[in-house]
């Protein structure tokens, strides 16, 4: 019986760290590229997560055009953030921590266009969308919902590794994230590769934003839930994708268990510490991949 | 220089997190200031006198607002019918509403800011317990009459057992609604081994869960799993995986709309498939169309007032017509609330001041409303004994079961 539970948590912690999987690394792709820690990327996710409810809610469209329209809001948002708020700063080669600030005032800007919008309440996509189901594996059970955010976390790293490693503008974001400069002087235009990053971040930004809406709740506060990228991409190690998805993983499922064991109050302070200790100990995260200068 | 950047920016994220934790909508999240909503049309001039100004302090667009807009909407339609009737004494009513958002420093501001600058004598207040705590010991100071739906005993009563003077509840009390669903769980539904799981940081819900609790105890069952959660969970399949490794009969979970929906989802998922024992706050949200109907059934919850009485269906037809919102337990008791103080204005006649309206308070006055008759106890400012009806539901709807109170079930 022990092991059945003990087999149900670590379910459990691996559907949550899906969700984080897919905010952590559309965080970090930014991170990899700017050297910061992009904040409005909480509010792309927020914003397009109400987009998706908007069609659901009021058009009443089916999920995949509903998961369509998440993820193209969270491009075009994505944009609208680097055009509006990063690349006048880039432009002026102002220093990261300006990035860095910017980043959590969109963040708090998309919020308040939420609250304007929608009112500071919380909102439900309507069940009809994904009815609860659920598949037994004997004593185990495992969410529809939880599973397809699986699937789509794992079609959506492998499209990204494809853009990234196969594709020439994956392979030009990848030399921008090594040395801007450098890319910039063999010819490749820098604009276009910030903002085909911001485009890529922006469509999983959007991805998962409508999922974690639709397993949880939608309100205008829902973009804080990138602080939990931010976590996974210090645990991971910023540099590295590979590293941050599987930190993102991990942080669900030991969120899981700490909340199976000491409570839901004390967890966010465990893991705090837990991050604060690997700021100090090994500030390149367990991937290893270290930087000299980041905000 | 490294590891101090990422600190600080760690520190700052810690920052963030805690304020995201807290219980209350953070106030940097919305326009501080609050406005006076509109008053509702007054048919006829007003008397030299002036109108009767009720303060009314709700959350009207944060997470409570589902419940807390039903009780503006009942008091709106009321005043509509008084005032269409000539109003009290030949004066209208005026409703002056302020949005708390939830928030206990918004509440407290709004309630400081109604009594001195708009001056008002009387306060409708919310279904929301930690706005009823914060609120009543600035009553005591401030000295004008709260009547509310705030459950928790802490609202009307202080740690040394007299009542606050100026807070006043017109519902049953937390600890009567606890002790009847957990009365009927034992008693109807036979459960000996029950499981709890509550939000520690809410009054609302943890002022439910202990009554529960000790009746469960006294009555023989067992609390075989007691788990908790904060007020920014989504996630609650840790505790719920928990749960269904106990084994209980029935599971009970006092939660806030907003939270509803999600333990439901999940513990369905998890094939939890035991009884449900919920409080007055499954509606709307644990319903159709927020919850899927196959997450439901198997439901109890006691509510204030049973739905299908005929003179509550008019009433709520009239409602839905001019809100284009059902009716819920908020409404009809937000209406008895209202009615109280329409009838502590009523017999104040012309002194309409704070004092008289406590005096009148204090005096026990019954009051024939929507959940039966309303007597306010002078020595805990709560109604005596209100019985409530047991719901389940059924298909995604809301459906009576019985009268019930603490002693059995109640024939009415």
């Amino acid at each position: 019986m022990q092991v059945m539970v003990l087999l149900q948590q670590v379910i459990n912690g691996l559907s949550l760290g899906a969700v984080y999987a897919l905010i952590a690394v559309g965080y970090a792709l930014v991170f990899n590229v700017l050297k910061f820690s992009n904040f409005a990327h909480g509010g792309v996710l927020g914003i397009s997560a109400y987009a998706g409810y908007i069609v659901a809610n009021q058009l009443h469209w089916p999920l995949i055009p509903v998961i369509l329209v998440g993820i193209l809001t969270g491009a075009v948002v994505a944009v609208l953030v680097e055009l509006i708020a990063f690349r006048w700063i880039r432009l002026q080669k102002g220093q990261l921590v300006y990035f860095f600030v910017t980043s959590v005032t969109m963040l708090m800007a998309l919020e308040q266009v939420l609250i304007i919008r929608f009112g500071a309440s919380f909102e439900s996509f309507p069940y009809t969308l994904l009815k609860v189901k659920v598949i037994h594996l004997g004593e185990l059970t495992v969410s529809i919902t939880y599973l397809l955010s699986l699937v789509l976390t794992i079609i959506a790293f492998s499209v990204l590794l494809y853009i990234l490693k196969k594709t020439k503008i994956g392979i030009a974001i990848r030399a921008a994230s090594n040395d801007l400069v450098a890319t910039s002087l063999m010819g490749i235009n820098v604009d276009q590769i910030i903002v085909a990053t911001f485009i890529v971040s922006g469509l999983l930004g959007g991805l998962s934003g409508v999922l974690y809406g639709i397993s949880a709740s939608l309100s205008p506060q829902i973009g804080q839930i990138v602080i939990k990228g931010f976590i996974a991409s210090v645990l991971g190690g910023l540099g590295s994708l590979k590293g941050v998805a599987i930190a993102a993983v991990a942080l669900g499922v030991f969120e899981v268990f700490l909340v199976a064991t000491i409570g839901s109050g004390l967890t966010p302070v465990v893991i705090f510490l837990l991050m604060v200790i690997f700021l100090l100990v090994r500030p390149q995260g367990f991937a290893g991949v270290s930087f000299t200068d980041k905000a | 220089m490294k590891k101090f950047s990422l600190l600080l920016i760690a520190l700052m994220v810690f920052t963030l997190a805690l304020a995201a934790c807290a219980p209350a909508t953070p106030a940097t999240q919305a326009p501080a200031a609050v406005e006076p909503t509109k008053a509702p049309e007054v048919p006829a001039a007003a008397e030299p006198k002036g109108d009767i100004l009720i303060g009314n302090l709700q959350d009207e667009s944060g997470g409570m607002k589902a419940l807390s807009s039903a009780v503006t909407y009942a008091a709106t339609l009321k005043i509509e019918e008084i005032n269409a009737a000539g109003g009290i004494n030949g004066r209208m009513l005026k409703l002056i509403t302020y949005d708390t958002r939830s928030d206990v420093n918004e509440a407290i501001n709004a309630y400081t800011r109604m009594v001195q600058q708009d001056k008002v004598s009387i306060v409708l207040g919310p279904p929301i317990a930690n706005i009823g705590i914060a609120i009543a010991p600035v009553s005591q100071e401030l000295k004008v009459p709260v009547v509310g739906l705030f459950m928790d005993d802490k609202c009307t009563i202080q740690e040394s057992g007299a009542p606050w003077d100026y807070m006043f509840l017109a519902q049953n009390a937390a600890t009567a609604q606890g002790t009847i669903i957990a009365t009927y769980a034992v008693k109807e539904l036979g459960v000996k081994k029950v499981a709890v799981l509550y939000n520690s940081q809410n009054s609302y819900s943890v002022g439910l869960a202990n009554p529960f609790i000790k009746v469960i105890e006294e009555n023989g069952g067992e609390i075989i799993a007691k788990e908790t959660y904060t007020s920014t969970d989504k996630d609650f399949r840790a505790q719920l995986t928990k749960i269904k490794a106990a084994q209980p009969d029935a599971l009970y979970f006092p939660s806030y709309p907003v939270e509803i929906p999600l333990i439901y989802t999940q513990a369905y998922e998890l094939g939890l498939n035991i009884p449900l024992l919920g409080s007055n706050s499954v509606p709307p949200t644990g319903l159709a169309p927020s919850t899927d109907p196959a997450a439901t059934t198997n439901t109890f919850y006691p509510y204030g007032i049973n739905p299908s009485e005929p003179a509550l269906v008019d009433w709520a037809a009239t409602y839905k017509a001019k809100f284009n919102t059902d009716a819920i337990a908020q409404s009809f008791s937000g209406a008895d609330a209202f009615g109280i103080i329409v009838k502590a204005i009523e017999a104040c006649g012309d002194d309409v001041s704070s004092e008289c309206l406590t005096a009148e308070l204090n005096k026990g006055t019954e009051y024939e409303g929507f959940q039966g008759t309303v007597k306010l106890s002078a020595t805990t400012h709560q109604p005596e004994a209100l019985p409530m009806a047991i719901m389940t539901i059924k298909d995604g709807k809301a459906e009576f079961v019985t009268y019930y109170s603490p002693a059995g079930p109640v024939v009415k």
